[in-house]
């Protein structure tokens, strides 16, 4: 292959900001991220510091063409240790946005991202589709709580809480996000839901897009300034929870006019102000936690999570290495959200597999629902006989009811 | 306090604290070394010897020797297992309180900071699995394992154990500030890398690196060769994995031929851990309101109050060999800026000799400090007057004769012949800069000095994209390195492209990683080679177009283009090198430098009193380097004329038996012998180390040593065992493994010889007719004699013997033991009771 360097690439203009974290010029080529990607087994996987190399050199067409830039799970857990604090994903993801690379865009993330951007939802799920489901939903809750508050609000203005689902909780995963109605019915607030907002997801953040991201970014905090919502309450979602939280004040220009919250975090707020009270002996066993490197690594929610799981199980086990050094699920990067990759994903969780099986736990939490969907597959494929679950669906289960 | 005999706090008793203290004492100034430890010696006297069948020039068991000189200071308290607890300023100069004693305040003139070195906590990476897996261990670590010999019991049983070196590990990192080059890490990795492939030969041993950093004539002629025993790899793991069914440790890392990234399974994985200056050298600069520099060093940034020095670790990352003369310095300027020396002239003539840039600065430090300076230029260029220095040109040398204090020097200048008498002789010169010329002569190719003209003159003639190519030809050498990293930025700097392309960037010195960062901030595009016959240089269009393989991209042939590539020249000897040595009747070392790589002479002197080596002409030399040197010379110049320095028993010729053969004028290695009217050898004194081999190589037997040896070796030996031990090497080493009780001297009778050389065929048999089993000689490494040949004539001789007479193998036998082998010695007198063979 031959290529040619260049001083003044477009990427490079990109990345020149040297910001923390986009100073790619200064990498001295220590090989560090190299040998701490995780997708260590098997065919395939990025390649860090090459990456970083065909960036800082100008080779933008080369960068783009590689399959590397669309493996790369943008877990920043290669360059925690970079001596000059290169932060991988900003690479990786400006890659994407490149001419040659947008060419190769995974179709599922095309469609993806078309049909949110026309529809507000990543499954194109309407406001018919929301009322019906909500309807069902709320029967069900109603009938097993025996309390006509215990359905869903919709379209409540000023209400205390608007719950942010992931469109998972809307389809395939509807149990989720009745443990969630199951909490904000214990914490006993005003709270609510929207047809406008069924979708924490943010896939242009995927394919660093800052338009598409922006755009995505207002559907959810326009609607929600509209009903005038205090809080803005994120399902379990990695990247949306990095969107919203860290990213969206930058990207729109002004801070939304609401909070940003993680269900956990509202969760362990009302257990430890005692407005809820949770099963101590609800999980009489040890549970593992699988930090989320959206929510660990990139946004610094570490000990939430493990706080509330310790309030509900035995004992928090660690996977070894955890928090800033710990292991992408292998779902990443929006891997788990094309169709085609399913293959590589159970190549790129092998690491996470080894860490779960040398943790000897039966129970495995987390806190997105990305990787809850992708540790669920790995550990079916390693025949792992361990049950996975999110932080907070444990945590509904686990309510003392007065 | 009285100013004519002042006092010296010396805080450290490690290699640059005792080298201070050994200095101070010597110039009768009073010491307190304090140390915290219960010995002295530092971390050096820790460190395991490197030597493989001969020295590697690390000068560890230096360490030793001058932990035993510490014993005889003069005027020194040596305060062991103590430390600062609190230190004032006053009027005088400084009040101490130390930890260990009562309340008393020791009061001195001066304090010198030498707290030695702290090695990075390489558990704070945890990725790396220090602590957590047993297989993986710093170089600290690795170097207590090969010094009690008991490497393999952290290895599996195979005679091909797979060992790892990943280098950088605290080190030239800004996330960890720790963003500077600890300078040591390399060389010491390859040195053990080549003492454990000298004790398992089929071990598999691989050094991951960022950029080898090979400097200083100590390793640079010995590199090639361990190299070439060693896998190496560009780029540092930085996540080690344990591999439970194969009990392996994985490291994953991207191989170079194919770019795939590909599991490596190690059995022992050696971290090689950057060194920080000590944590109490914080403390006591806050007591002394000093600002040490952000890493923590007292560096030549952090502003010393008067009466306050650093020496060795505490002012930046330095080798054993750099911190002892350091502490050598530090004491001069002490004793200069107390006024210690007498004012007066010293009204000995200094000449020096040879062409270079830098005499001129030697001149000049010489002369201001009263020595008349002779300058002997072998060049037409007159260079400007200095005063006090007189000089001459186009000199061309005939003969030097003489000793220390009186050396002739017969020479030419333009035409005329000239003679002078001078005390000491100065060496400098320039390395030669030859330009490689297998490209094809385009003005597109410049070399970095005429670069450097057109850079410094014509600015505007710099065209928009320039290339360094590095290490084009050989080695490449740090002063080249970071003359590129100046020009490169400050190409960068104007909107220029600058290119550097290079098999690896040196980085010398505390500041030399914050020029290389300061430059990829800048922009300046670095290209990794590997293999720079792969690189082709295509002249297109007007411009150059460099195509290569680059490391970083395997599997891509990337081209660059430019309108100037600019080649640092290769650096080879001074063309004089092999007449100078000749006149001078030195070594060159293994790359045709002047002055040998051994570190008892390193780095300024050499085995015959008085003469001095300086700059390029003997090994690479930047700015900071020649200072020192300059300062190194200034010292042992005033050591040289301290009369009272002079200890050791001499040798003296009895004109009686004497032959007139010349034998002790050959063979004395320091040149101590001169022939005075009538081919009568005498031995000068003050040129005379002692070492004896003239006393055991006169045929006539007419030399004879004042020294107790002669006596101690007449009557019955009641031991079994006679060991001759070399008092700098199998002495010391023996002296600690009596401190370890690994050996007791009641097992064998040691005589203790100022050099190897020193014993003759009659005093080792002498032995066995005494009735003692074995004669043993632990004597220096090859390479690490004082005395250059001694270790190595015993040895022959020794074997000699054995062959001419019959006598089994292990009767007399030479073994290279250095100070620092305690466990070595022990284990050979051990073996030799037993009758078994090591």
């Amino acid at each position: 292959m031959n290529a040619k360097i260049c001083i003044d690439s477009p990427f490079l203009s990109l990345l020149n900001k040297k910001d923390k974290g986009d100073n790619i010029s200064e990498c001295m080529t220590c090989g560090i991220c190299t040998s701490r990607c995780s997708w260590y087994d098997g065919e395939g996987g990025p390649d860090p510091r090459q990456m970083v190399r065909m960036a800082q050199l100008g080779l933008d067409s080369l960068l783009a063409q590689s399959y590397m830039i669309w493996d790369c799970m943008l877990c920043n857990h290669c360059t925690v240790e970079c001596p000059m604090g290169i932060v991988m994903e900003n690479v990786a993801r400006k890659a994407r946005s490149l001419p040659d690379a947008i060419e190769r865009m995974p179709q599922d993330i095309k469609n993806g991202i078309q049909t949110r951007l026309e529809t507000g939802d990543v499954n194109g799920f309407t406001q018919e589709d929301f009322i019906e489901t909500i309807e069902w939903v709320n029967e069900e809750l109603c009938d097993e709580m025996d309390d006509s508050k215990a359905a869903i609000p919709t379209e409540q203005k000023g209400a205390k809480y608007l719950y942010l689902p992931n469109p998972r909780e809307l389809g395939t995963n509807i149990l989720h996000l009745q443990a969630m109605a199951r909490l904000f019915y214990a914490f006993g607030e005003s709270w609510t839901m929207s047809s406008r907002h069924t979708d924490v997801t943010n896939w242009g953040y995927f394919v660093e897009d800052d338009d598409i991201e922006k755009t995505m970014l207002l559907q959810v905090i326009e609607a929600a300034e509209d009903i005038g919502v205090e809080n803005l309450v994120l399902s379990e979602c990695g990247h949306g929870f990095f969107a919203l939280r860290k990213r969206a004040e930058d990207l729109i220009g002004r801070k939304p006019k609401f909070n940003v919250l993680s269900i956990l975090e509202v969760t362990l707020d009302k257990l430890e102000n005692g407005v809820i009270s949770l099963n101590p002996e609800a999980y009489p066993y040890p549970v593992a936690y699988h930090d989320p490197c959206n929510l660990g690594r990139k946004s610094g929610v570490f000990e939430a999570p493990r706080q509330l799981l310790a309030h509900i199980c035995k004992e928090v086990v660690e996977l070894t290495p955890n928090r800033m050094n710990a292991v992408c699920c292998g779902g990443g990067g929006a891997l788990l959200q094309d169709s085609n990759s399913t293959k590589r994903r159970m190549i790129s969780g092998k690491a996470k597999a080894d860490q779960i099986k040398a943790a000897g736990v039966k129970h495995l939490a987390t806190a997105c629902l990305s990787c809850h969907r992708q540790l669920t597959e790995i550990v079916k494929y390693y025949e792992l006989d361990v049950k996975v679950d999110t932080v907070a669906a444990l945590a509904a289960e686990a309510i003392m009811h007065k | 306090m009285n100013k004519s005999t002042p006092s010296v706090l010396v805080v450290g008793g490690g290699i640059a604290g005792m080298a201070a203290a050994k200095t101070l004492d010597d110039f009768g100034v009073s010491v307190h070394l304090v140390e915290k430890r219960e010995y002295l010696g530092g971390k050096a006297f820790d460190w395991a010897c490197m030597a493989t069948g001969e020295c590697r020039n690390c000068g560890a068991c230096l360490s030793a020797e001058l932990a035993d000189q510490m014993n005889h200071l003069k005027h020194a308290t040596i305060h062991l297992k103590s430390s600062i607890n609190g230190i004032k300023k006053n009027n005088d100069g400084f009040g101490t309180t130390l930890n260990s004693e009562s309340s008393a305040v020791i009061s001195t003139n001066a304090v010198l900071l030498a707290n030695g070195m702290t090695p990075f906590d390489a558990s704070r990476l945890p990725e790396l699995g220090y602590g957590v897996y047993d297989q993986v261990i710093t170089t600290a670590d690795l170097n207590n394992l090969l010094k009690r010999e008991g490497l393999k019991e952290i290895l599996p049983d195979t005679t091909s154990p797979a060992i790892a070196f990943i280098q950088c590990v605290g080190s030239r990192n800004r996330e960890l500030c720790r963003d500077y080059c600890s300078q040591v890490c390399c060389k010491t990795a390859l040195r053990q890398a080549n003492k454990i492939l000298h004790n398992i030969p089929e071990a598999q041993i691989t050094v991951f690196h960022i950029d080898l950093q090979i400097i200083g004539k100590e390793f640079r002629t010995q590199a090639e060769y361990v190299k070439a025993r060693v896998n190496l790899f560009q780029g540092v793991p930085a996540k080690i994995l344990s591999d439970r069914e194969q009990g392996k440790l994985t490291v994953i890392h991207e191989d170079p031929e194919t770019g795939a990234r590909v599991a490596r399974h190690f059995d022992l994985i050696v971290l090689s851990v950057g060194i920080g200056p000590s944590l109490q050298v914080i403390e006591i600069a806050k007591q002394l309101d000093i600002k040490p520099d952000t890493w923590g060093f007292l560096s030549s940034g952090a502003l010393l109050p008067s009466g306050v020095y650093a020496a060795g670790v505490t002012q930046g990352p330095t080798d054993i060999l750099t911190a002892r003369d350091q502490g050598i310095i530090a004491a001069h300027k002490i004793i200069q800026d107390f006024n210690i020396l007498s004012k007066t002239k010293h009204n000995s003539t200094i000449a020096v000799l040879g062409e270079s840039k830098d005499s001129g600065m030697i001149c000049h430090a010489l002369s201001k400090e009263g020595w008349l300076v002779v300058r002997l230029d072998s060049g037409n260029h007159q260079a400007p007057e200095i005063s006090g220095v007189t000089s001459f040109y186009s000199v061309s040398l005939r003969s030097v004769n003489g000793t220390v204090g009186q050396y002739d020097l017969l020479f030419t200048a333009k035409g005329y012949e000239h003679n002078i008498k001078a005390a000491s002789i100065i060496v400098v010169g320039d390395a030669q800069m030859v330009l490689y010329s297998g490209l094809n002569d385009s003005d597109k190719i410049k070399s970095l000095s005429q670069f450097v003209d057109v850079f410094e003159k014509t600015p505007a003639k710099v065209p928009k994209t320039v290339a360094f190519w590095l290490d084009r030809q050989k080695q490449e050498w740090k002063d080249h390195a970071r003359t590129c990293l100046h020009l490169a930025t400050a190409l960068a700097e104007k909107g220029q492209t600058a290119i550097v392309i290079m098999e690896k960037m040196l980085v010398h010195g505390l500041k030399g990683q914050k020029l290389y960062d300061d430059a990829r901030h800048k922009g300046v595009r670095f290209l990794r080679v590997s293999n720079p016959a792969q690189i082709n240089v295509i002249s297109d269009n007007g411009h150059l177009v460099l195509e290569m393989n680059e490391a970083t991209l395997p599997g891509v042939r990337l081209s660059a283009e430019c309108d100037l590539l600019v080649l640092p020249e290769a650096v080879n000897p001074p063309a004089s090198a092999p007449e100078i040595s000749h006149f001078l009747r030195q070594q060159c070392d293994s790359e045709g430098f002047l002055q040998s790589a051994n570190v008892r002479h390193r780095f300024v002197g050499s085995p015959r009193r008085g003469i001095f080596f300086l700059g390029s002409c003997h090994d690479e030399t930047d700015e900071v380097d020649i200072a020192r040197e300059i300062n190194a010379v200034k010292a042992s110049l005033e050591a040289l004329t301290t009369s009272n320095i002079r200890t050791e028993p001499l040798p003296a010729i009895n004109e009686n038996k004497c032959a007139r053969c010349l034998t002790c004028y050959r063979i004395c290695p320091h040149a101590a012998v001169t022939i005075k009217g009538n081919y009568k050898p005498v031995i000068v004194t003050d040129a005379c180390f002692g070492c004896g081999i003239c006393v055991s190589h006169c045929p006539a037997e007419a030399i004879s040593a004042v020294c107790e040896l002669d006596s101690d070796t007449s009557g019955i030996t009641a031991s079994k065992t006679v060991i001759f031990a070399c008092e700098r090497s199998g002495e010391l080493a023996l002296k600690s493994a009596m401190n370890m009780e690994m050996f007791s001297n009641k097992t064998a009778r040691i005589i203790k010889v100022p050099c190897a050389g020193r014993i003759g065929e009659a005093m080792m048999i002498q032995q066995l007719l005494n009735g003692a089993k074995r004669v043993i000689i632990a004597a220096c490494h090859e390479g690490n004699c004082r005395s250059v040949s001694g270790s190595r004539l015993a040895a022959a001789r020794a074997k000699l013997i054995v062959e001419d007479t019959g006598l089994q193998d292990n009767s007399i036998r030479h073994y290279s033991v250095a100070a620092n082998e305690p466990v070595k010695i022990a284990k050979i007198v051990s073996a030799a009771d037993s009758g078994k063979e090591i």
